[in-house]
């Protein structure tokens, strides 16, 4: 297996804060070609290049901007979704600290092609010295003429404004992300409208993740034909996986599309297990995709490979268990930190998950009884089938596919009895 | 017993307003943002005058504010 670094090859090349180095690595082609077209050309590019979301959803990109652009006159606001909190991500933080520039030209590219003179950037909290960087880089951006009003000498205005996330999970869920910046509550709402139509403020939003964004100026700079040489014919692009948990090297790794397996990551780019054990269990698309055992890791590196294997590539966040790990212990876990994070808003996500803690709870001490597994997928299954939300959807996954996978931890913890 | 903030460099946020001037529905979280992060909580008087500012409730400032683990509202520790 090897890296292609398309999204990652100026990392760590340039100083973060200077333009010109940015500039003199090819920097702002994209955004160049995309200025010499209609909008209507850029958003078409990106529709033909095929690229999809890689906040989770997997969304067509170009479908999202084509229902943004189409809508007539009246502010229009682009939102780059910097609130990376997905259990096990930290890809989207590399490409904020160590080529922001290119972030910027996909942000300045998708405000073009839709409409927007008015984008967010919205950074997760705890990136406390990414969200400095970002404020001092958008003071140079507007020294330099690439925000504000007639950008780089064309028709084309937009302003930028960096918001911190304040440290809830759900803010990263588009209409919680939304509903932050209006200064409410993080909750999500019922979809359709979706946001292009009915987003901040009202009004049609675009919200894209960095790592999406990040793939736009390549495919401005070379066009579409170019970008889909990478990766596969429904998948085309990279991936950047956040590789995390029980391996020897974790770490952020670029690849393209269909060109590895899960199993050649974790062994040869992860450097095997930490203790060199087998491998318990891997969740591929962060903490709230379902486990895939060791029998289902030589899946293709794809979101069609690992949802074929059972689960989803979600944010591409491998997070890998080692034997002797108990899959109770793992989901206990998991559940903490969700039951922590749920929005209140409906009650199959709020009470659901603190059921099913209270459940897991009752399995880790001995003291649950012969229903409880049963109970737990009910629940999970409600949650599932009622949730509002992306977040109250898949957080049973893992609770679900662990009971599937490893029935026997479940069963050896209940007939274990109270310590 | 936490105790509601008391004091604050008013010469400091006046600054922060007019830097960030008009401070409207648009920009009130990132404002909002600046204020936790300069003065390690968001006193009431400030939310009294940015719901004034924006035309806004108070209640649905504070509402907000108090959802969001990395806001405060109330004076941290003791002196």
């Amino acid at each position: 297996m090897k890296e292609t670094k398309l999204l990652t090859e100026r990392v760590g090349k340039y100083d973060p804060l200077d333009l010109k180095g940015y500039e003199a690595s090819g920097g702002l082609e994209g955004l160049n070609q995309a200025l010499a077209m209609e909008a209507e050309e850029v958003v078409e590019q990106v529709r033909r290049s095929g690229l999809t979301g890689r906040g989770g959803a997997g969304f067509p990109t170009g479908s999202k901007w084509e229902s943004a652009a189409k809508h007539g006159p009246g502010p229009k606001y682009l939102i780059c979704n910097a609130d990376e909190g997905e259990l096990g991500t930290f890809k989207d933080r590399v490409l904020l600290d160590g080529d922001p520039w290119a972030i910027l030209e996909g942000i300045l590219i998708g405000a073009y092609a839709t409409g927007a003179e008015q984008a967010y950037i919205y950074i997760k909290g705890e990136y406390e010295d990414t969200f400095g960087l970002w404020e001092k880089l958008i003071e140079k951006a507007r020294d330099a003429g690439l925000l504000g009003a007639n950008i780089l000498g064309s028709e084309f205005s937009l302003q930028l404004s960096v918001a911190k996330g304040r440290g809830l999970y759900i803010a990263g869920e588009e209409f919680a992300l939304i509903a932050s910046l209006e200064t409410r509550r993080a909750m999500s709402r019922l979809k359709p409208p979706y946001p292009t139509e009915q987003g901040l403020f009202g009004r049609p939003t675009v919200v894209n993740n960095v790592e999406t964004i990040a793939n736009v100026p390549f495919i401005l700079a070379k066009g579409w034909r170019e970008y889909r040489r990478f990766g596969l014919e429904d998948d085309p692009g990279t991936r950047m996986f956040s590789l995390s948990g029980d391996v020897k090297r974790p770490g952020v790794y670029e690849i393209e599309t269909g060109s590895g397996t899960l199993r050649g990551l974790i062994d040869e780019f992860g450097g095997g297990t930490r203790e060199g054990g087998a491998i318990k269990a891997v969740q591929p698309g962060g903490g709230t995709s379902a486990f895939l055992d060791e029998t289902s890791l030589d899946c293709t590196l794809s979101a069609e490979g690992i949802r074929k294997a059972g689960s989803s590539i979600g944010t591409a966040a491998v997070i890998v268990y080692e034997q002797p790990k108990s899959a109770v212990g793992m989901v206990k876990k998991l559940l903490e930190y969700y039951g922590n994070e749920s929005c209140g808003r409906c009650a199959p996500c709020r009470l659901g998950i603190k059921r099913m803690q209270e459940i897991i709870e009752r399995v880790n001490s001995g003291r649950a009884d012969v229903d409880d597994t049963a109970r737990l997928r009910e629940i999970g299954r409600a949650a599932i089938r009622a949730s509002t939300c992306g977040m109250g959807q898949v957080f049973p996954l893992p609770v679900l596919s662990a009971l599937e996978l490893f029935g026997q931890d479940f069963e050896a913890a209940v007939n274990k009895g109270p310590a | 017993m936490s105790e509601e903030m008391r004091g604050f460099d008013v010469q400091a946020y006046e600054e922060l307003v007019t830097e960030n001037s008009p401070v409207t529905e648009e920009n009130l979280f990132i404002v909002l943002g600046k204020v936790q992060d300069i003065f390690g909580g968001v006193p009431r008087e400030i939310v009294r005058d940015l719901a004034v500012r924006t035309g806004l409730a108070e209640a649905r400032i504070y509402g907000a504010l108090t959802s969001y683990r990395d806001f405060k509202v109330q004076a941290e520790g003791r002196d």
